[in-house]
């Protein structure tokens, strides 16, 4: 049953249209919010002068952080408005509190902001200079990372051949299509917000903190979400308390929408780093040591950097064995628009340096880039670079799949064949991933998630978790397993919207948990259910509730066929004879002991792996990539639903090919000047050519049914196989991302030997 | 704010309406570039004239050697029209480079002139097809070459009250090859980074005509009347289009000076006056 799919959940009401948006939301009396933004990267607010705002006919209010009852935030995160210092040029500095949209916009235009500009920086190295401009304390250290393991100055000795390399990965944009929104009802009792968040009780919390108002007095109510990609955590929580904020102050409902350009030059971005890398290899392709130093823009404010950070240095290595490692990474303030979580979360940026790296090793042994990762590669019982010993590592079945799928060997015989001399030629190029699962015991947080099931007199069955739909199937993937415990249809389980006054806290639905921590919870409630139901069925039949098995939404005794009940006639039994018809589920990965000063230990429960491929064609008059066959072999350990997982791949690779070729959020001077989507370039269809996304199903330990996450990993592999596949076309390697039409033809006329100034 | 929208039926009322109404008035074909332009604020206009209702400006028809394409024809009908594929399958791959199936929906041929932007993708075609463009006024017609009517980046010297009408256009002789070709970051909703066209006429391998447009490397789009007086009359070789190349790169050079987009566009003007040279030549499809 778990291999055929089933109709997603939140399908037909997308389809149809009657999902209701936040934005499609209507309450009497609503008043609009609009806000002004600092201008500047980094000033200081003199005096805010609101007269001729108020003066404009539907103003009702300007909020300045004054008005705030609670916290404006905490220390070193974003303000909901700024109370002194504006540190980046997106600030939020006022409110306009108004009757329309239109005068919410006129408002905001006609408050004056009065600044005394500071001095600002942007380069994180600039930053940690001394006598730099301060963005927040002593220092510009935004949070550090280390992982050491042997002794890398010996390793070096041993090795034949070191390497040196600079990689350079940009900003991006998680575009969702839905920008951020919310909406806040104030109640008698406190207030309800609507808004699209896929941290739930972290919006909750924000809002608690800003409104000093007990949690459980805010009620957040999530309407179907428009994607996130990783932005509607944090951004989420100060849209919801600056709308809170205004329906508290006024006693109306309020409503905060951003057009794309607000959001764009407002909102989080994934990280850009600056990666060093130093390798020792010996002849035989084994690697000896790595030395890794990290620098990544953690923009104005902390956010989720310390976590991105430990996650980039635990992973940096690669999923390769290397006996010496040192890495250490750095994030910086700067006065640039904040990085925060984006998809992949410090993953596809060091998963990036490092396969270029493997690939260019591989090179200069002479040694074929696919073999080069087998000799490496991550086996049972390997140590990995933070010194665990690696168990259910399925790199090699990984690579197994990709060598089949694409024909590794033939296909490279043949490129090589192919003719150079015209201005098109043809690259075949890969790469592979790992990846910790969930937040891991270095410290991403703290990890849980509970969850409840309310079987229904009628045996139909509402499901309760703070799961939230972000588009990736996780409501689906809910009903799935719930639907195997119980052996009941899928269609009989409803997912209840997410609402923090009735559902448990799951945590967030971020690090690719969703399925493996919350479907996890899910899986308990559905086995408290099943033994509770199995005592009130086994009463009833006759029999020991050990005995009995919950399938075709029937309970029955395999070796007597007579000893059958359906499962809606225990649920009524169960009302009947007042027994709990409830689940209750609370589950936590297992934690790891972890040395923070060394970073080594247990740093995740559980890894995933994959291994892609990408097949580009180049034009080397243009400098134009296109990634004609993108092969994507993951291991998901069990594919509750093949379409989704496929689907989920194909997401991953687009947006990966994005990352890898067009899509870059420019910032000068700390001012965001792609700020809507004819600059801010994200992949069409005509952009995406063939992709084979390939299934590997290597039970895991700890995931429901075997299963494991895979929302993160298809995006970390995707730009290094097309870097990697650029530079087998061209001999020559582009080493900063993003490989757009400027660098790519620069390299393609420096490997033709003409300069790029003649 | 909009006090007027005005949508007629008719091109004379529409010239009325222009020459009456008392504030800043704008025309609306498609509204692509206009609705954009209000949206971002650049400019407000108190009347709004929609020429999308009348029919006498959607008509495209031969006459004589020119083919005559109204001002209201939008980028998917003047792709899809029979004599266009027929006579001039040139005008039809630089409709079809334009934006998305949505945007060659509604955006126009006179709005792509009119709103003159550098990176046009049909105006070069127009250019070099020597188009020019029928233009009405309340009290009569006049007709200005595409290529004059447009004086510099966003700016034509159009005047208020007028209206393009239709645009017309040489007919190719036959047998004359055809290149067109949009070099942008993606491959749909695209800015063209480049853009060029190419129409060569041989006679026994020696080249009677030529006329070559790279779009978008320029203020404004113009043939490369150089690059074309060198070919003229030449026998036709891969030397000979490599020449033109370089020459074709000199040309932007000298009309840009260096600017910090050089680097990637002079040595890709240089390619793809070659290749376009190359499709018009050899080639079975107008696409480079
Ligand atoms: C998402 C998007 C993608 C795009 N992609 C491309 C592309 O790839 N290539 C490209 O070349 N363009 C592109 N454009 C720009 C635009 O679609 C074209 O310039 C189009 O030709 C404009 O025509 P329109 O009918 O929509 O003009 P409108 O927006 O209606 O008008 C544009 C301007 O011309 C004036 N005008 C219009 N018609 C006349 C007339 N008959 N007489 C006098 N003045 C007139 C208007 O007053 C206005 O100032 C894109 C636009 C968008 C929004």
């Amino acid at each position: 049953m778990a291999d055929s799919s089933i109709t997603r959940v939140d399908v037909l009401a997308k389809a149809l249209g009657k999902a209701k948006y936040t934005d499609d939301l209507k309450f009497d009396n609503m008043l609009y919010l609009k806000v002004v933004r600092c201008p500047h990267p980094h000033a200081r607010v003199i005096g805010i002068n609101k007269e001729k705002a108020l003066a404009i006919e539907g103003v009702v209010a300007v909020l300045t952080a004054t008005d705030i009852p609670g916290l404006p935030c905490q220390p070193k995160e974003r303000p909901i408005l700024v109370p002194e210092i504006a540190r980046y040029a997106g600030d939020g500095v006022a409110l306009v509190v108004a009757e329309s949209p239109k005068a919410a916009l006129e408002g905001a235009e006609a408050v004056r902001v009065e600044y005394e500009l500071l001095e600002a920086v942007f380069d994180p190295e600039e930053a940690l200079k001394t006598g730099a401009p301060l963005v927040h304390g002593d220092n510009n250290v935004a949070a550090q990372s280390k992982v050491c393991k042997g002794d890398v100055e010996a390793g070096f000795k041993e090795a034949d051949l070191i390497l040196e390399r600079e990689y350079n990965t940009h900003r991006v944009e998680h575009a969702p299509i839905e920008p951020e929104v919310a909406i806040a009802v104030p109640t008698f009792e406190g207030i309800t917000v609507y808004c699209p968040t896929n941290s739930p009780f972290q919006v909750r919390q924000i809002v608690a903190e800003t409104m000093a108002m007990p949690q459980s007095q805010i009620r957040l109510f999530q309407p179907t979400i428009g994607g996130s990609f990783g932005s509607k955590c944090y951004d989420a929580g100060v849209l919801a308390s600056r709308a809170a904020l205004a329906a508290k102050l006024t006693g109306r409902p309020c409503k905060i929408v951003y057009t794309r350009e607000e959001s764009i030059v407002e909102s989080t971005k994934r990280h850009p780093y600056k990666m060093k890398y130093k390798v020792g290899v010996k002849k035989n392709g084994k690697l000896t040591a790595m030395e890794v130093k990290i620098i990544g823009d953690s923009g104005a404010y902390k956010s989720k950097t310390p976590f991105v950070i430990s996650r980039s240095s635990i992973e940096a290595t690669g999923p390769y064995v290397v006996p010496n490692v040192h890495t250490e990474a750095i994030c910086v303030y700067t006065n640039n628009v904040t990085s925060c979580a984006m998809r992949g979360f410090g993953s596809p940026q060091v998963a990036y340096a490092s396969e270029l790296l493997m690939d260019e090793l591989a090179e200069k042994l002479g040694i074929d880039p696919l073999k080069f990762r087998r000799i490496n590669g991550l086996k049972d019982n390997s140590l990995s670079a933070t010194g665990q010993v690696m168990q259910n590592v399925t790199l090699d079945e990984c690579l197994d799949k990709l060598e089949q799928e694409i024909k590794w060997s033939s296909r490279k015989a043949e490129l090589k064949q192919q003719d150079k001399t015209g201005s098109i030629v043809k690259g075949l190029g890969l790469a592979c991933m790992y990846r910790g699962e969930s937040f891991g015991s270095a410290g991403q947080g703290s990890d849980y998630a509970g969850a409840t099931l309310q079987v229904q007199r009628d045996g139909s069955i509402t499901l309760y978790s703070a799961m939230s739909e972000v588009g990736q199937g996780g409501h689906t993937m809910l009903v799935r397993v719930v639907s195997e415990v119980l052996g009941i249809k899928p269609s009989r389980i409803f997912v209840s919207p997410v609402d923090t006054c009735y559902v448990p806290d799951s945590g967030p639905t971020v690090a690719t948990r969703g399925t493996y921590v919350i479907g996890n919870a899910i899986r308990l409630a559905a086995e408290e259910v099943k033994a509770k139901f199995a005592e009130v069925a086994a009463e009833e039949l006759g029999v020991r509730p050990e005995e009995l098995v919950f399938k075709d939404e029937r309970i029955y005794c395999p070796g007597d066929p007579s000893k059958s009940i359906s499962f809606s006639r225990i649920a009524a039994q169960c009302y009947l004879k007042s027994k709990s018809p409830y689940g209750y589920g609370w589950w936590s990965p297992p934690v790891g002991s972890w040395d923070r000063e060394k970073g080594q230990g247990e740093a995740y429960s559980s890894y995933v792996y994959g291994a892609c491929a990408a097949e580009v064609e180049l034009d080397l008059d243009l400098g134009k990539v296109e990634v004609m066959k993108f092969v994507a072999v993951h291991d998901v350990g069990k594919a509750l639903d093949k379409e989704e997982v496929k689907g989920q791949i194909a997401g991953g690779v687009s947006m990966g090919i994005g990352y890898a070729l067009m899509e870059d959020l420019v910032v000068r001077q700390g001012v965001v000047k792609t700020v809507n989507f004819d600059e801010y370039l994200l992949p069409t269809s005509l952009d995406i050519h063939e992709i084979i996304p390939v299934i590997v199903e290597q039970p895991s330990s700890y995931g429901p049914l075997g299963a494991k996450g895979l929302g993160e990993p298809v995006m970390s592999a995707v730009a290094p196989a097309i870097l990697n596949a650029i530079a087998d076309a061209l001999g020559t390697r582009v080493y900063d991302l993003p490989a757009n039409l400027e660098a790519v033809l620069d390299k393609a006329r420096a490997a033709k030997g003409r300069c790029c100034n003649d | 704010m909009i006090k007027e929208y005005y949508q007629p039926l008719k091109l004379a009322e529409a010239l009325t309406f222009l020459s009456v109404f008392p504030g800043p008035v704008h025309i609306l074909a498609g509204g692509t570039d206009l609705l954009v332009n209000m949206r971002k604020g650049q400019i407000k206009p108190e009347g709004i004239v929609d020429l999308s209702k009348i029919e006498e400006l959607k008509t495209i028809s031969q006459e004589g050697d020119n083919l005559s394409i109204g001002a209201l024809v939008t980028f998917s009908e003047l792709a899809a029209h029979p004599l266009v594929q027929e006579l001039i399958s040139v005008l039809a791959c630089g409709a079809k480079a334009v934006g998305s199936p949505q945007i060659r929906n509604r955006g126009t041929v006179g709005g792509n002139i009119a709103n003159a932007s550098p990176a046009a993708d049909l105006v070069p075609v127009l250019v070099a097809l020597d188009g020019v463009a029928v233009i009405a006024k309340q009290n009569g017609l006049r007709k200005v070459p595409v290529a004059e009517l447009i004086v510099g980046p966003y700016k034509t010297s159009l005047e208020p009250g007028e209206i393009i009408i239709r645009i017309e256009v040489n007919v190719p002789p036959k047998g004359t090859g055809m290149a067109y070709k949009k070099v942008g970051r993606r491959n749909a909703l695209a800015i063209s980074r480049l853009n060029g066209v190419c129409l060569l006429k041989l006679e026994d391998e020696i080249i009677k005509d030529v006329s070559l447009i790279i779009g978008s490397a320029t203020p404004t789009p113009h043939r490369f009347t150089d690059v074309e007086e060198y070919l003229v009359g030449k026998n036709i070789s891969q030397e000979l289009l490599e020449e033109a190349g370089v020459m074709a790169r000199e040309h932007v050079l000298a009309v840009t000076g260096k600017r910090p987009s050089s680097n990637y566009k002079l040595p890709v003007v240089e390619r793809l006056t070659v290749r376009l040279l190359q499709v018009a030549w050899k080639g079975d499809k107008a696409y480079a």
